[in-house]
């Protein structure tokens, strides 16, 4: 019973720190880079297009 | 990709959207392809390895376009591939142009501009099937002698032309191009655009001197369909009709695969409960994975024939002259033109749909189509409509012959349609008000679909849906799991619990702790396993929201499944899976998701769902923002948390606002 509980608190706390890791990660990958336009690419020299 | 030589040849794929470029990638490349970002940017790279003449050679997709003036991110991020300046990618060694053979003038521009990168540049003439079967035809040799570069047909079904193309390209490289043409300035006259005549004018010349036009009579034929089906009545008769057939069909033909499945996963839930002494790991599995996933991995065959639909239409070019029929509705209420490719997209997934926003160069048409992109219905919302359908609506049929299945997802999708146009309307006169640009709509040639690109993209989205299942949605079922489950409870702590509460209310008990630690009963024996729900962490989260969602018809527990499906949509499903086995008492039998909805109690041992309750249920998700990557993915397109947050906030109280409407009018019709 004890190795039951210690496995599922295991299982539960892989599936917490895949989901804080999943969440930093979306959060950087959606954040705009410093030097990148709202628009453009990074390459773009931060030129934002004509609205 | 990772355990093979770094490629020394870089070829780049360019061509117009439609001329039917990916269909080549995927050929050329076959399985062996990495799909990512461009750096900074959501707009997709896609590379491949393509073997040349036995070289190991780096494919790499440029986004569709017709031209390379630079104005929209897709353009910039083409000129960056070609010139070499996006990072990660060397300047390539040969550009591969692919061409529609059957929409030869404009395609030709798009090349035109390659010449003037000094990248010696290859030729793929596609569409020559369709070109040859509307009676033209076309002499190669003489296009490749007035363009002064190699011109290969190709046709993927077939294989015609793909060693050619490889040989071309091995032959090509290290040369030096030559520009086919010289510029006409001409003077003052041919003012800022002199080089765009110069370009239309070279091509007129090119196309005049090569192509020939035998017979007209597919043109016309085309051109007749044409009139039916854009028909501003007949037109939208039609595109009902076929997705009323197509939303039949997915029921039909996918409810013996899915009975299969939760067959399957009953039985494996079963088999764990037996091979497994009783315990918390056994729990977890069977009531918290097996569930959890189970529920959501049993509606694989609704998604795979959504999207087997979805790319017959679009292979088929019907689609566009669906985009066509709807363009005219949402031109009068200011959005533009390019905005129904976008829209189209969401109807598989919204961040394809936002990333495709970035094709409209005017910010505030921009924002306005992001606004309601998530209004399409996507795929995420079909295993929600399905259940409820299921559990409700399933068998039921109008004039004999309409599944009333079928008609309730035509009707879901239509009020997401029909609520995106009036929210339009309102941010482009409001908060977005701008003129809308002109936009010229191009409608391709009728064609029968490539079944291999087809297949591959419904391989693609399977494998993205089970993906998302084994990792996502997993991860939420187990951290669920564990809210429902936790913290054990025995009738005496419950009835401590509920003394402290009663001491608490009552002012001056609290101090003196003699209620509190003095309970009612010695009974020290776990709770049932539906009293134990209704005291776990989910279950408390639950009743504190019920005061809130109880004008919707909605319990406790459809509660929790309702703030779970805000992380995504589908998580709904896998929640009420979790919450229907965890709350199951022991005495009672092992049923399917569908009969444990239909068969669920209140606490007052009322149903807990109705066929009101269900609709209710599916209008509020047609409306509600609940997808974390969606919010996500906003606030990198618009650079900004008021959007986003906006975003969220108006969808949902229209969502919670039209689900009151709908139950509340509901019940005032006697269907409570």
């Amino acid at each position: 019973m004890l190795i039951q509980s210690i496995i599922v608190g295991l299982i539960i706390a892989a599936a917490v720190v895949y989901g804080v890791v999943t969440l930093s990660r979306k959060r950087s990958a959606f954040s705009t880079k410093p030097g990148c336009g709202s628009d453009c690419g990074c390459n773009s020299g931060g030129k934002k297009l004509p609205s | 990709m990772e355990n093979e030589a770094k490629p020394q040849l870089t070829i780049a794929l360019a061509g117009n959207p439609n001329a039917g470029k990916t269909t080549l990638f995927n050929a050329l490349t076959g399985l062996k392809q990495k799909i990512a970002n461009y750096p900074g940017v959501t707009v997709e790279r896609k590379e491949g390895v393509w073997i040349v003449n036995g070289e190991t050679a780096n494919l790499v997709d440029i986004p569709g376009l017709y031209s390379l003036d630079a104005t929209s991110l897709d353009e910039q991020i083409a000129r960056d591939v070609i010139t070499g300046k996006q990072a990660g990618l060397p300047k390539p060694d040969v550009i591969v142009a692919v061409v529609d053979a059957t929409n030869l003038e404009r395609n030709l521009y798009l090349v035109t501009q390659l010449f003037e990168f000094g990248i010696p540049v290859v030729i793929a003439l596609t569409m020559i099937d369709v070109f040859e079967d509307q009676k033209h035809e076309i002499d190669i040799e003489m296009v490749s002698v007035l363009l002064k570069t190699p011109v290969v047909a190709v046709n993927v079904k077939t294989g015609r032309g793909i060693d050619e193309l490889a040989a071309k390209v091995a032959e090509v490289r290290g040369t030096t191009p030559v520009v086919p043409y010289v510029y006409d300035e001409g003077g003052d006259e041919a003012g800022p655009h002199g080089k765009i005549f110069s370009r239309y004018n070279f091509i007129s010349s090119v196309v005049q001197d090569s192509v020939w036009h035998s017979d007209q009579s597919s043109h016309r034929i085309s051109d007749k369909i044409d009139k039916v089906l854009t028909h501003k009545f007949f037109g939208l008769v039609i595109l009902v009709a076929i997705l009323l057939v197509v939303f039949q069909t997915i029921f039909s033909w996918a409810s013996l695969p899915m009975d299969l499945l939760e067959q399957g996963f009953g039985a494996a839930a079963d088999l764990v409960r037996a091979q497994m002494p009783p315990g918390i790991l056994t729990d977890l599995i069977a009531d918290g994975i097996i569930a959890g996933v189970g529920g959501v991995v049993v509606f694989l065959p609704q998604i795979l024939l959504l999207f087997l639909f979805i790319s017959l239409l679009e292979d088929s070019g019907y689609m566009s002259r669906a985009a066509f029929l709807l363009d005219k509705l949402m031109s009068r209420v200011g959005l533009h033109g390019k905005a129904f490719l976008p829209l189209i997209s969401s109807f598989a997934c919204a961040i394809p749909g936002i990333m495709a926003t970035r094709t409209i160069e005017s910010r505030r048409d921009r924002f306005a189509t992001i606004m309601i992109a998530p209004f399409m219905s996507c795929s995420a919302r079909l295993p929600v409509y399905t259940l409820m359908i299921g559990a409700f609506f399933g068998g039921q049929y109008v004039f004999g012959f309409i599944s009333v299945g079928a008609l309730l997802m035509l009707i879901m999708y239509s009020i997401g349609i029909i609520v995106a146009i009036i929210v339009a309307f309102i941010l482009k006169r409001t908060v977005l008000k701008s003129p809308p640009p002109p936009f010229l709509m191009e409608l391709p040639p009728y064609r029968l679909p490539n079944l291999r690109t087809v297949f591959q993209n419904m391989l693609t989205r399977a494998w993205l849906f089970l993906k998302r299942a084994g990792t996502v949605i997993l991860a939420i079922s187990i951290i669920l799991w564990a809210l429902m489950y936790f913290p054990r409870s025995s009738r005496q702590s419950v009835v401590s619990s509920q003394q402290t509460e009663a001491a608490k209310s009552v002012p001056g008990t609290a101090a003196t702790g003699d209620v509190i630690d003095e309970p009612r009963t010695t009974d020290n024996e776990p709770l049932p396993e539906s009293e134990q729900l209704k005291h776990s962490f989910a279950g408390r989260l639950g009743h504190i929201i019920e005061p809130v969602i109880a004008p919707l018809g909605f319990d406790w527990k459809i509660g929790v499944a309702l703030i779970a499906s805000f992380a995504a949509r589908e998580v709904l499903v896998s929640t009420l899976s979790i919450i229907y086995n965890v709350g199951k008492d022991e005495n009672e039998e092992s049923e399917t998701l569908i009969a444990a909805v239909r068969d669920a109690k209140t606490d007052d041992g009322r149903p807990a769902w109705t066929p009101l309750t269900a609709l209710t249920l599916m209008v509020f998700f047609v409306l509600a923002m609940q997808c974390m990557s969606t919010i996500a993915v906003v606030r990198r397109e618009t650079n900004s948390w008021s959007w986003p947050i906006f975003m969220t906030v108006y969808m949902t109280v229209l969502a919670y606002i039209a689900a009151f409407i709908t139950y509340q009018g509901g019940k005032l019709l006697g269907y409570g």
